[in-house]
Protein backbone atom coordinates (compact mmCIF):
# COMPACT_ATOMS: atom_id res chain seq x y z
CA UNK A 1 0.00 0.00 0.00
CA UNK A 2 1.42 3.32 -1.05
CA UNK A 3 1.90 6.10 1.41
CA UNK A 4 0.06 9.17 0.14
CA UNK A 5 1.79 12.53 0.11
CA UNK A 6 -0.71 14.06 2.53
CA UNK A 7 -0.06 11.21 4.98
CA UNK A 8 3.69 11.41 4.49
CA UNK A 9 3.73 15.14 5.19
CA UNK A 10 1.96 14.72 8.53
CA UNK A 11 4.01 11.70 9.58
CA UNK A 12 7.16 13.43 8.36
CA UNK A 13 6.50 16.32 10.72
CA UNK A 14 6.15 13.89 13.62
CA UNK A 15 9.29 12.06 12.57
CA UNK A 16 11.46 15.17 12.21
CA UNK A 17 10.24 16.55 15.51
CA UNK A 18 10.99 13.30 17.31
CA UNK A 19 14.38 12.85 15.67
CA UNK A 20 15.39 16.33 16.78
CA UNK A 21 14.12 15.85 20.33
CA UNK A 22 15.83 12.47 20.67
CA UNK A 23 19.11 14.03 19.55
CA UNK A 24 18.70 17.07 21.81
CA UNK A 25 18.56 19.41 18.82
CA UNK A 26 16.22 22.37 18.80
CA UNK A 27 14.04 22.42 15.70
CA UNK A 28 10.92 24.26 14.62
CA UNK A 29 8.64 22.70 12.04
CA UNK A 30 7.61 25.58 9.82
CA UNK A 31 4.98 26.23 7.16
CA UNK A 32 3.02 23.14 6.18
CA UNK A 33 -0.01 21.76 8.02
CA UNK A 34 0.89 23.48 11.29
CA UNK A 35 -0.25 26.72 9.69
CA UNK A 36 -3.69 25.28 9.07
CA UNK A 37 -3.94 24.11 12.69
CA UNK A 38 -3.03 27.62 13.85
CA UNK A 39 -5.71 29.15 11.62
CA UNK A 40 -3.16 30.91 9.42
CA UNK A 41 -3.97 29.02 6.25
CA UNK A 42 -6.92 27.19 4.79
CA UNK A 43 -6.78 23.52 3.86
CA UNK A 44 -3.81 23.15 1.58
CA UNK A 45 -1.86 20.08 0.54
CA UNK A 46 1.81 20.49 1.35
CA UNK A 47 4.30 18.40 -0.55
CA UNK A 48 7.27 18.47 1.78
CA UNK A 49 8.42 19.11 5.31
CA UNK A 50 10.25 22.31 6.25
CA UNK A 51 12.07 22.77 9.48
CA UNK A 52 14.28 25.45 10.91
CA UNK A 53 17.03 23.93 13.01
CA UNK A 54 19.34 25.57 15.53
CA UNK A 55 21.94 26.88 13.04
CA UNK A 56 24.85 25.48 15.00
CA UNK A 57 23.27 22.03 14.95
CA UNK A 58 21.97 21.87 11.39
CA UNK A 59 24.73 19.60 10.09
CA UNK A 60 24.39 17.30 13.07
CA UNK A 61 20.65 17.08 12.46
CA UNK A 62 21.29 16.09 8.85
CA UNK A 63 23.66 13.40 10.16
CA UNK A 64 21.07 12.18 12.66
CA UNK A 65 18.50 11.93 9.89
CA UNK A 66 21.06 10.03 7.82
CA UNK A 67 20.98 7.40 10.54
CA UNK A 68 17.25 7.08 9.89
CA UNK A 69 17.76 6.66 6.15
CA UNK A 70 17.26 10.29 5.06
CA UNK A 71 20.13 11.31 2.82
CA UNK A 72 21.03 14.70 1.33
CA UNK A 73 20.03 15.28 -2.27
CA UNK A 74 22.43 16.76 -4.82
CA UNK A 75 23.83 20.09 -3.65
CA UNK A 76 23.27 22.78 -6.25
CA UNK A 77 26.29 24.88 -7.11
CA UNK A 78 24.08 27.43 -8.84
CA UNK A 79 24.70 30.83 -7.24
CA UNK A 80 22.06 32.57 -5.20
CA UNK A 81 21.81 36.23 -4.31
CA UNK A 82 20.77 35.40 -0.75
CA UNK A 83 22.72 32.87 1.30
CA UNK A 84 21.77 29.24 0.74
CA UNK A 85 19.38 28.49 3.52
CA UNK A 86 18.42 24.83 3.43
CA UNK A 87 19.55 21.32 2.66
CA UNK A 88 17.15 18.85 1.18
CA UNK A 89 17.08 15.29 2.46
CA UNK A 90 15.22 12.31 1.00
CA UNK A 91 14.34 8.73 1.94
CA UNK A 92 13.68 6.01 -0.57
CA UNK A 93 10.55 4.82 1.26
CA UNK A 94 8.99 8.27 1.57
CA UNK A 95 7.32 10.22 -1.28
CA UNK A 96 8.34 13.60 0.15
CA UNK A 97 11.47 15.59 0.89
CA UNK A 98 12.51 17.51 3.97
CA UNK A 99 14.08 20.94 3.69
CA UNK A 100 16.33 21.50 6.65
CA UNK A 101 16.87 25.25 7.09
CA UNK A 102 19.55 26.87 9.20
CA UNK A 103 18.17 30.33 8.44
CA UNK A 104 15.17 31.84 6.76
CA UNK A 105 15.69 34.43 4.01
CA UNK A 106 14.46 37.89 4.90
CA UNK A 107 15.41 37.77 8.56
CA UNK A 108 18.55 39.87 8.26
CA UNK A 109 19.83 39.50 11.84
CA UNK A 110 22.42 36.81 12.53
CA UNK A 111 20.76 33.41 11.90
CA UNK A 112 21.55 32.23 15.43
CA UNK A 113 20.00 35.36 16.93
CA UNK A 114 16.92 34.91 14.75
CA UNK A 115 16.58 31.31 15.81
CA UNK A 116 16.81 32.26 19.49
CA UNK A 117 13.99 34.79 19.05
CA UNK A 118 11.77 32.27 17.26
CA UNK A 119 12.63 29.49 19.70
CA UNK A 120 11.80 31.67 22.68
CA UNK A 121 8.29 32.10 21.22
CA UNK A 122 7.81 28.47 20.18
CA UNK A 123 4.65 26.47 20.67
CA UNK A 124 3.34 23.07 19.66
CA UNK A 125 0.60 21.93 17.30
CA UNK A 126 -0.97 18.48 17.12
CA UNK A 127 -0.07 16.74 13.87
CA UNK A 128 -0.58 13.02 13.29
CA UNK A 129 -1.65 12.73 16.91
CA UNK A 130 1.68 14.10 18.15
CA UNK A 131 2.58 17.51 19.57
CA UNK A 132 5.07 18.99 17.13
CA UNK A 133 7.20 22.03 17.95
CA UNK A 134 6.62 25.02 15.73
CA UNK A 135 6.63 28.81 15.69
CA UNK A 136 3.91 30.67 17.54
CA UNK A 137 1.35 32.30 15.21
CA UNK A 138 3.05 35.71 15.21
CA UNK A 139 6.49 34.38 14.27
CA UNK A 140 4.97 31.84 11.93
CA UNK A 141 3.18 34.57 10.05
CA UNK A 142 6.49 36.45 9.71
CA UNK A 143 8.16 33.33 8.28
CA UNK A 144 5.39 32.72 5.79
CA UNK A 145 5.10 36.36 4.81
CA UNK A 146 8.82 36.44 4.02
CA UNK A 147 8.37 33.27 1.99
CA UNK A 148 5.71 34.97 -0.13
CA UNK A 149 7.54 38.30 -0.30
CA UNK A 150 10.69 36.61 -1.60
CA UNK A 151 8.94 35.74 -4.85
CA UNK A 152 6.41 38.49 -5.45
CA UNK A 153 6.31 37.66 -9.16
CA UNK A 154 4.83 34.27 -8.40
CA UNK A 155 1.15 34.63 -9.15
CA UNK A 156 -0.04 33.10 -5.91
CA UNK A 157 2.07 35.30 -3.64
CA UNK A 158 -0.18 38.37 -3.56
CA UNK A 159 -3.42 36.54 -2.74
CA UNK A 160 -1.63 34.29 -0.25
CA UNK A 161 -0.18 37.30 1.54
CA UNK A 162 -3.58 39.00 1.69
CA UNK A 163 -5.19 35.84 3.06
CA UNK A 164 -2.42 35.50 5.64
CA UNK A 165 -2.98 39.08 6.78
CA UNK A 166 -6.70 38.46 7.24
CA UNK A 167 -6.11 35.22 9.13
CA UNK A 168 -3.40 36.67 11.32
CA UNK A 169 -5.55 39.63 12.38
CA UNK A 170 -8.32 37.32 13.49
CA UNK A 171 -5.97 34.89 15.27
CA UNK A 172 -3.72 37.29 17.22
CA UNK A 173 -5.59 40.60 17.41
CA UNK A 174 -3.99 43.98 18.02
CA UNK A 175 -1.63 42.75 20.73
CA UNK A 176 -0.28 40.14 18.37
CA UNK A 177 0.25 42.71 15.64
CA UNK A 178 2.30 44.81 18.06
CA UNK A 179 4.34 41.69 18.82
CA UNK A 180 4.86 41.18 15.10
CA UNK A 181 6.34 44.65 14.79
CA UNK A 182 8.64 44.04 17.75
CA UNK A 183 9.68 40.69 16.26
CA UNK A 184 10.48 42.39 12.96
CA UNK A 185 12.78 44.79 14.77
CA UNK A 186 14.54 42.05 16.76
CA UNK A 187 15.11 39.90 13.70
CA UNK A 188 16.01 42.84 11.46
CA UNK A 189 13.17 42.07 9.11
CA UNK A 190 11.38 45.39 9.55
CA UNK A 191 12.29 46.43 6.01
CA UNK A 192 11.90 43.06 4.32
CA UNK A 193 8.52 42.61 6.00
CA UNK A 194 7.43 46.22 5.50
CA UNK A 195 4.79 45.43 2.88
CA UNK A 196 3.20 42.77 5.07
CA UNK A 197 3.31 44.89 8.22
CA UNK A 198 1.43 47.59 6.35
CA UNK A 199 -1.02 45.13 4.82
CA UNK A 200 -1.87 43.56 8.17
CA UNK A 201 -2.11 46.93 9.92
CA UNK A 202 0.72 46.35 12.39
CA UNK A 203 2.21 49.37 14.16
CA UNK A 204 5.31 50.78 12.49
CA UNK A 205 8.33 48.89 13.87
CA UNK A 206 11.42 50.44 15.38
CA UNK A 207 14.22 50.29 12.81
CA UNK A 208 16.05 46.97 13.04
CA UNK A 209 19.38 48.24 11.75
CA UNK A 210 19.75 45.68 9.00
CA UNK A 211 22.94 46.25 6.99
CA UNK A 212 22.21 48.22 3.81
CA UNK A 213 23.99 45.64 1.67
CA UNK A 214 21.77 42.85 2.97
CA UNK A 215 18.64 44.90 2.30
CA UNK A 216 19.93 45.57 -1.22
CA UNK A 217 20.45 41.84 -1.77
CA UNK A 218 16.92 41.14 -0.59
CA UNK A 219 15.50 43.80 -2.90
CA UNK A 220 17.49 42.41 -5.80
CA UNK A 221 16.38 38.88 -5.01
CA UNK A 222 12.74 39.85 -4.86
CA UNK A 223 13.02 41.59 -8.22
CA UNK A 224 15.21 39.02 -9.94
CA UNK A 225 14.19 36.92 -12.91
CA UNK A 226 16.93 34.29 -12.83
CA UNK A 227 20.00 35.85 -14.37
CA UNK A 228 20.90 38.18 -11.51
CA UNK A 229 22.26 35.47 -9.20
CA UNK A 230 24.76 34.49 -11.84
CA UNK A 231 25.76 38.09 -12.42
CA UNK A 232 26.15 38.69 -8.70
CA UNK A 233 28.25 35.55 -8.38
CA UNK A 234 30.31 36.65 -11.35
CA UNK A 235 30.98 40.03 -9.76
CA UNK A 236 32.21 38.26 -6.62
CA UNK A 237 34.76 36.23 -8.57
CA UNK A 238 38.29 37.38 -9.40
CA UNK A 239 38.66 38.20 -13.09
CA UNK A 240 40.70 35.07 -13.81
CA UNK A 241 37.85 32.84 -12.61
CA UNK A 242 35.08 34.56 -14.52
CA UNK A 243 35.32 32.56 -17.77
CA UNK A 244 34.90 29.32 -15.80
CA UNK A 245 31.99 30.81 -13.84
CA UNK A 246 30.25 31.85 -17.06
CA UNK A 247 30.77 28.39 -18.49
CA UNK A 248 29.33 26.80 -15.35
CA UNK A 249 26.31 29.13 -15.41
CA UNK A 250 25.36 27.77 -18.80
CA UNK A 251 26.48 24.21 -18.42
CA UNK A 252 25.85 23.06 -14.82
CA UNK A 253 26.77 19.49 -13.88
CA UNK A 254 24.72 16.53 -15.08
CA UNK A 255 23.65 15.90 -11.47
CA UNK A 256 22.38 19.44 -11.02
CA UNK A 257 20.35 19.28 -14.21
CA UNK A 258 18.99 15.86 -13.28
CA UNK A 259 18.01 17.17 -9.84
CA UNK A 260 15.29 19.27 -11.48
CA UNK A 261 13.75 16.16 -13.08
CA UNK A 262 12.14 13.09 -11.64
CA UNK A 263 14.61 10.74 -13.34
CA UNK A 264 18.09 11.12 -14.86
CA UNK A 265 18.10 12.57 -18.39
CA UNK A 266 19.96 11.22 -21.40
CA UNK A 267 22.67 13.26 -23.11
CA UNK A 268 20.35 14.67 -25.76
CA UNK A 269 17.80 15.85 -23.21
CA UNK A 270 20.49 17.49 -21.09
CA UNK A 271 21.80 19.29 -24.15
CA UNK A 272 18.31 20.64 -24.87
CA UNK A 273 17.98 21.80 -21.25
CA UNK A 274 21.32 23.60 -21.52
CA UNK A 275 20.31 25.28 -24.76
CA UNK A 276 17.06 26.49 -23.18
CA UNK A 277 19.00 27.83 -20.18
CA UNK A 278 21.33 29.73 -22.48
CA UNK A 279 18.46 31.25 -24.50
CA UNK A 280 16.56 32.24 -21.34
CA UNK A 281 19.69 33.70 -19.75
CA UNK A 282 20.49 35.82 -22.79
CA UNK A 283 16.91 37.03 -22.97
CA UNK A 284 16.96 38.10 -19.30
CA UNK A 285 20.45 39.58 -19.38
CA UNK A 286 19.69 43.20 -20.38
CA UNK A 287 17.02 43.66 -17.72
CA UNK A 288 19.18 41.96 -15.10
CA UNK A 289 22.10 44.26 -15.87
CA UNK A 290 19.81 47.28 -15.55
CA UNK A 291 18.56 46.13 -12.13
CA UNK A 292 22.07 45.42 -10.89
CA UNK A 293 23.50 48.74 -12.01
CA UNK A 294 24.47 50.92 -9.08
CA UNK A 295 23.58 48.46 -6.32
CA UNK A 296 26.02 47.83 -3.48
CA UNK A 297 25.46 44.31 -2.27
CA UNK A 298 26.15 42.69 1.07
CA UNK A 299 28.45 40.15 2.54
CA UNK A 300 29.71 38.52 -0.63
CA UNK A 301 29.91 34.84 -1.47
CA UNK A 302 28.36 32.65 1.19
CA UNK A 303 27.83 28.95 1.42
CA UNK B 1 -4.00 -17.28 29.85
CA UNK B 2 -5.22 -15.13 26.97
CA UNK B 3 -3.13 -12.56 25.14
CA UNK B 4 -4.58 -9.08 25.01
CA UNK B 5 -3.30 -6.60 22.44
CA UNK B 6 -3.10 -2.85 22.61
CA UNK B 7 -1.75 -0.24 20.24
CA UNK B 8 1.85 0.71 20.86
CA UNK B 9 1.92 3.97 22.80
CA UNK B 10 4.40 5.93 20.76
CA UNK B 11 2.86 6.12 17.31
CA UNK B 12 2.10 8.91 14.90
CA UNK B 13 -1.22 8.20 13.23
CA UNK B 14 -2.94 9.72 10.20
CA UNK B 15 -6.53 8.66 9.69
CA UNK B 16 -8.54 9.09 6.52
CA UNK B 17 -11.65 7.28 5.29
CA UNK B 18 -10.78 3.58 4.97
CA UNK B 19 -7.07 4.16 5.64
CA UNK B 20 -4.60 4.52 8.46
CA UNK B 21 -0.98 5.53 8.12
CA UNK B 22 1.17 4.71 11.13
CA UNK B 23 4.72 5.56 12.13
CA UNK B 24 6.50 3.95 15.05
CA UNK B 25 8.24 6.85 16.76
CA UNK B 26 10.54 4.51 18.65
CA UNK B 27 11.98 3.18 15.38
CA UNK B 28 12.38 6.18 13.14
CA UNK B 29 14.36 4.22 10.58
CA UNK B 30 11.33 2.00 9.92
CA UNK B 31 9.08 3.15 7.07
CA UNK B 32 5.47 4.08 7.79
CA UNK B 33 2.83 1.37 7.62
CA UNK B 34 -0.42 1.87 5.72
CA UNK B 35 -3.53 -0.10 6.65
CA UNK B 36 -6.55 -0.35 4.37
CA UNK B 37 -9.86 -2.22 4.32
CA UNK B 38 -10.29 -4.99 6.88
CA UNK B 39 -6.94 -4.14 8.52
CA UNK B 40 -8.41 -0.78 9.55
CA UNK B 41 -11.38 -2.54 11.14
CA UNK B 42 -9.08 -4.95 12.96
CA UNK B 43 -6.93 -2.05 14.19
CA UNK B 44 -10.03 -0.30 15.51
CA UNK B 45 -11.11 -3.46 17.30
CA UNK B 46 -7.84 -3.64 19.23
CA UNK B 47 -8.81 -1.84 22.41
CA UNK B 48 -6.39 -3.12 25.02
CA UNK B 49 -9.10 -5.32 26.54
CA UNK B 50 -10.00 -7.90 23.89
CA UNK B 51 -7.97 -11.00 23.14
CA UNK B 52 -7.76 -12.49 19.64
CA UNK B 53 -10.93 -14.54 19.94
CA UNK B 54 -12.86 -11.55 21.27
CA UNK B 55 -11.60 -9.39 18.42
CA UNK B 56 -12.88 -12.04 15.98
CA UNK B 57 -16.29 -12.17 17.68
CA UNK B 58 -16.51 -8.37 17.76
CA UNK B 59 -15.72 -8.05 14.05
CA UNK B 60 -18.01 -10.93 13.08
CA UNK B 61 -20.87 -9.34 14.99
CA UNK B 62 -20.15 -5.90 13.51
CA UNK B 63 -20.04 -7.17 9.93
CA UNK B 64 -22.67 -9.91 10.19
CA UNK B 65 -20.30 -12.83 9.67
CA UNK B 66 -19.38 -16.00 11.50
CA UNK B 67 -16.27 -15.70 13.74
CA UNK B 68 -14.53 -18.47 11.83
CA UNK B 69 -14.86 -16.45 8.61
CA UNK B 70 -12.68 -13.68 9.99
CA UNK B 71 -10.35 -15.73 12.19
CA UNK B 72 -7.55 -16.31 9.67
CA UNK B 73 -7.44 -12.67 8.53
CA UNK B 74 -7.44 -11.42 12.11
CA UNK B 75 -4.66 -13.80 13.14
CA UNK B 76 -2.50 -12.79 10.16
CA UNK B 77 -3.09 -9.13 10.75
CA UNK B 78 -2.34 -9.30 14.48
CA UNK B 79 0.88 -11.18 13.79
CA UNK B 80 1.97 -8.66 11.19
CA UNK B 81 1.13 -5.64 13.33
CA UNK B 82 2.98 -7.13 16.29
CA UNK B 83 6.03 -7.92 14.15
CA UNK B 84 6.10 -4.29 13.03
CA UNK B 85 6.16 -3.11 16.62
CA UNK B 86 2.73 -1.50 16.35
CA UNK B 87 1.14 -3.59 19.10
CA UNK B 88 2.05 -4.52 22.63
CA UNK B 89 0.68 -7.57 24.38
CA UNK B 90 -0.13 -8.62 27.92
CA UNK B 91 -1.37 -11.86 29.34
CA UNK B 92 -4.74 -12.05 31.00
CA UNK B 93 -5.74 -14.92 33.30
CA UNK B 94 -9.14 -16.47 32.62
Amino acid sequence: MTLQISEAVLLGHALADRAARDAGIRALLIKGPGLTVQGLRGEHESSDVDLLVDPGERDRFVEVMGGHGWVPGPVSTAPTILPKHSRTIRHQAWPIEMDVHDRFPGFLADPQDVFEVLWERRTTVPLAGVDVTTCDPVSHAAVVALHHLRDPARGSSGPALAALATDLRSVVGDDGLAELSALATRTRSDRTLAAFLELVGAPAPEPGAAPEGDVAEWELRTASTGSEPWLVELSRQPWRRRPAAIWHAVWLSDEEIDAFHTSPLDRGSRARVRLRRLRRGLRQLPAALRRLAGRRLGRGSRG
Amino acid sequence: MNVVRRHARDLAVVESPGRLALLDLTRLEAPPVVLEGSAVAIWAAIDGERDGAEICRHLARTYGMAPEQVRADVADCLTTLASLGLLTTRSRGK
